[in-house]
């Protein structure tokens, strides 16, 4: 099959052109221990350090060391899962970092799914009725979603919700004075998502309907739905199979910037609601000047976007096959 | 012998932003017999593709047919349900669009796009819709058939894509296919190949046709039949000898005119003066009046209507 | 010259069809004018402690209450609008004309300058602006130059990639092979011939950017890293932020509206230019 020959060597180029962007990624971060305000003593070990852990320090990052020598260091101490000891939370930082991960992808995932469908869902029922008064209204709606301030929605959902109406907590992950285990536990963190979730997913929701709804109206101008059509197959099949279908690529290539979006919408909405994520961590530290876990934080996220870029490029070559020869 | 499909009166207006209606087709009449091929001929802009896309009642915003019958045996077209008019596109008229770049979804396979047509409508399983699609592909002389139901359209060269589209419209075996300038945006090498294919199928599987084109030389060639239309009118129809031999109409007349044959010499190539009109606002009468060089009093006034001359040959003039 | 100035005409008489986005223009330049008439409209500045009781609620003196230290919220919110308004479209205009150049030149003499120019702004758009933005504010300091002046640095890739495009199709068009052709020198041909006809993408793109501008400076003073001497309405919302649990509204809506409100004008009016700029998708919006 000469098509999936293609995807493969497709795969590998786009994974092999990543590789100088996070290289790239990764000397800025490590440009930015070594040009944070105070001397790189003092980022990595606090104001009040000993002078003995000053010299240890020293030796171990070979900060005596001329740059490029001390970047490899860094380099290699990443690889090797080192990104320096924190020292607010006593903790290494890949620790403290791990800790806060499975919060946050929760959170974002809950989120992206709920714009997902839903948002998809609003632009297909827009395009069926274009023109309408249903469309109209999605299409206000949309605008209306990713018009609003992450963090303002968040205030406004407290508000309404947590404080005035009393549905829902204000804020934290889990209740902690109940300490549910099992399958209460779980309901217990579902209950706290919800606020979170929807502060994120109605924006993003509205974004994704609007994307979804100009590539869906685009193909349907497009000369081969009027073959589609011609076959007398249900109108239901033409939306699915040829619309939408062809709406698809663009719309993955679209849910890859949308996961970066989210994480940087997160760390507002973990910030109001006091969710345990990665954002919240980041609002944290920066005000503790941990600046340690602020680079690693920085690096990680950026590593993580680059391979969602690259894995929704390599789905979008799935999806359209003339992408794949170029 | 009762005609297979009869368009009486079919008028089809598309609205304009500021208002107006481009009267693309108004009141065209056609009929096509069990087993021929009928030929409609005229320039860019005349309705031509307009005449097809209303009887397959493929028509949308801002179009709208206003007015007029087609039968297809004894069944009315216009009155069926959307849901019954369906089940009559691509089963028992199809049609074949012009430019197979654009024509053919790019991301389903060949083989998807012509089963889908079969599965629907014969009910096929899988399998036996699979080996009918395989079928197809070698009645349209397509080579290779299993490796190109694989491939997807932007493997395939452009004569290749076209004979797709045939299979797509052959593939149920209906009683009409209409065959929308199939010729136009290929090289003359496949157009050749293409013509060929089209007396094949009509001579093997029997089917009737519907040719719009504006390539006089195809029509002679393999049409039986030939409606001459202009500014969304019919203004001549006949047998393609009778009209060759002795065209009525003095647009017929311009049209036959103009074209060169091989073995001709002309001095000046013949053009017909003015333009095409405004379909917004024709011009009152015969529409044709303004570059009739044999245009009379009554022809500014009153529309002439299709008389029959001589045996099967009609035209609409008063000139005759 | 009349050309060009008929032709704006025609845009606006088509813009004037949308009697929504009509609004939003005027809602825009109202709250423009607002900002700058400020002191006229109001009479306590802003940042006075002690205008009013604390914690009032909206009454005759203070139209939106007043907060925990008694300033004028209605006050903040005008003279806020100073700062999100000039922000916004300071941020817009800098990143705007800086992406234009750079992105003019890189397409227009291409190979390696367009290459290097899509490599950065790939990492720029992987990388979120909210998320730079919050680290280099945090490193560098919050003052208002400082916040616009990262805006700049972080929106002007998407300007200069809008524009890579556009110039690379204009590139090929036979005006500019002829102009090439007669000798006219380089800049000439990129600067007033090339991109005027870019100008239609560019403006939706910029009413885009004034908004985004607008709620990055809003979010990174909601966090906290905002001037403290000027007051904005992210800042406002910041302070708000403690009193929510307490059921006190008025110190959170009013300035969000207000945010809220800009920030949806602003994208209508893009919308609406967009619609009525790009004649393809004229084409499918039926006007009522």
């Amino acid at each position: 099959m000469t098509n999936v020959g293609n995807l493969k060597q497709f795969i590998i180029r786009r994974a092999i052109s990543a590789i100088p962007t996070v290289f790239f990624i990764l000397l800025i971060a490590f440009l930015a221990t070594r040009l944070a305000p105070g001397d790189p003593i003092t980022y990595l070990a606090g104001e009040h350090a000993p002078q003995e852990l000053i010299d240890e320090l020293k030796a171990k990052f070979g900060l005596d060391k001329p740059l490029h020598v001390q970047f490899l260091i860094y380099f290699a101490n990443l690889f090797r899962g080192d990104f320096g000891y924190s020292f607010v939370y006593r903790q290494s930082v890949l620790q403290v970092i791990l800790e806060r991960v499975p919060a946050t992808v929760l959170l974002v995932g809950t989120s992206i799914l709920f714009a997902l469908i839903i948002g998809i869902a609003l632009a297909i029922l827009s395009v069926r009725h274009l023109n309408s008064f249903i469309d109209t209204m999605v299409s206000s709606a949309s605008m209306i979603g990713y018009s609003l301030p992450v963090f303002w929605l968040a205030q406004l959902l407290t508000f309404i919700f947590a404080v005035k109406l009393k549905m829902f907590p204000a804020g934290g992950m889990i209740n902690l004075r109940a300490q549910y285990t099992g399958i209460y536990r779980v309901l217990d963190v579902a209950y706290h998502l919800i606020l979170p979730s929807l502060n994120l997913g109605l924006i993003y929701m509205g974004l994704i309907s609007r994307l979804t709804k100009a590539e869906m109206a685009e193909v349907l101008t497009q000369d081969f739905i009027l073959t589609a059509r011609s076959k007398g197959i249900p109108e239901r099949r033409v939306m699915k199979r040829h619309v939408l279908r062809n709406a698809l690529a663009p719309v993955t290539t679209m849910t890859g910037v949308l996961v970066g979006l989210m994480l940087s919408g997160a760390i507002f909405t973990e910030t109001v609601f006091s969710w345990p994520g990665l954002g919240r961590l980041l609002y944290d530290s920066l005000f503790a000047r941990d600046y340690p876990v602020v680079t690693a934080i920085f690096t990680v996220t950026s590593i993580v976007l680059i391979m969602v870029t690259a894995i929704t490029d390599i789905l979008y070559s799935i999806l359209d096959p003339r992408i794949r020869v170029e | 012998m009762k005609p297979l499909l009869t368009v009486e009166n079919l008028k089809t207006y598309f609205e304009t932003d500021e208002g107006a209606f481009v009267r693309a087709n108004d009141g065209v009449r056609l009929s096509v017999c069990a087993g021929e091929l009928v030929a409609i001929v005229g320039e860019s802009g005349c309705g031509k593709s307009t005449v097809a896309l209303s009887i397959l009642r493929l028509i949308k915003h801002p179009g709208r047919i206003i007015e007029g019958t087609v039968f297809l045996r004894d069944t009315e077209l216009l009155k069926l349900s959307e849901e019954r008019m369906r089940k009559v596109r691509g089963k028992e008229v199809s049609i074949v669009f012009q430019n197979p770049v654009t024509y053919l979804n790019p991301v389903m396979r060949i083989g998807d796009q012509i089963m889908e047509n079969a599965i629907f409508h014969l009910g096929l399983d899988k399998r036996s819709a699979e080996e009918k699609v395989l079928e197809i592909l070698r009645q349209v002389k397509i080579p290779s058939p299993e490796r190109i139901y694989q491939s997807y359209p932007h493997e395939l060269s452009g004569g290749m894509k076209q004979r797709v589209l045939f299979a797509i419209a052959i593939v149920c075996q209906p009683l009409l296919v209409i065959l929308d300038e199939p010729t136009t945006a290929l090289d003359v090498t496949i157009q050749a190949q293409i013509l060929q294919l089209i007396k094949e199928l009509r001579n093997r599987l029997r089917m009737s046709m519907i040719m719009i084109t504006h390539d006089l030389g195809i029509v002679a060639d393999i049409a039986d039949r030939v409606y001459i239309m202009y500014a969304g009118k019919i203004v001549e129809y006949g047998d393609v000898f009778s009209i060759f031999r002795e065209p009525l109409h003095p647009y017929s007349r311009a049209l036959l005119n103009s074209v060169l044959s091989i073995n001709e010499y002309k001095e000046n190539l013949v053009s017909i003066p003015g333009s095409v009109p405004d379909l917004r606002n024709p011009p009152t009468g015969c529409r044709f009046h303004p570059r009739c060089s044999r245009r009379m009093d009554r022809c500014f006034k009153e529309i002439p209507s299709l008389q029959e001359e001589k045996d099967g040959h009609f035209v609409a003039c008063w000139g005759v | 010259m009349t050309g060009e100035v008929s032709q704006i005409g025609h845009y606006w008489r088509l813009y004037r069809k949308d009697k929504v986005a009509v609004i939003a223009l005027l809602y825009i330049i109202l709250i423009i004018l607002a900002g700058i008439f400020a002191p006229v409209i109001t009479k306590f500045p802003p940042l006075l402690t002690g205008a009013g009781p604390s914690f009032a609620s909206p009454n005759a003196q203070h139209f939106m209450g007043t907060d925990d230290l008694g300033r004028d919220i209605f006050s903040g919110v005008i003279y806020g609008a100073r700062v999100s308004m000039g922000v916004g479209f300071a941020a817009a205009v800098g990143s705007s004309l800086i992406g234009l150049f750079i992105g003019t030149i890189a397409a227009y003499y291409g190979r390696t300058y367009d290459m290097i120019l899509m490599r950065i702004t790939e990492i720029f758009f992987v990388i979120p602006m909210v998320f730079l933005a919050i680290l280099l504010v945090a490193f560098f300091g919050s003052s208002v130059w400082n916040v616009i002046f990262v805006i700049i640095i972080l929106s002007w890739p998407r300007t200069a990639r809008l524009v890579r495009g556009q110039v690379l199709a204009l590139k090929q068009r036979d005006f500019v092979k002829a102009s090439k052709a007669l000798g006219e020198r380089d800049f000439y041909i990129m600067f007033r011939e090339i991109l005027p006809n870019t100008l239609a993408p560019i403006i939706v793109n910029g009413s885009i950017e004034v908004a985004r501008a607008i709620v990055v400076e809003a979010g990174l003073s909601f966090l906290g890293l905002g001037s403290t001497d000027l007051t904005s309405w992210g800042i406002m919302l910041y302070k708000s932020q403690r009193f929510l649990v307490q059921q006190i509204w008025w110190t959170f809506s009013f300035p969000g509206v207000a945010l809220f409100s800009t920030v949806l004008s602003l994208n209508v009016i893009a919308d609406t230019l967009n619609t009525i700029l790009n004649p393809r998708i004229r084409k499918r919006v039926v006007r009522q």
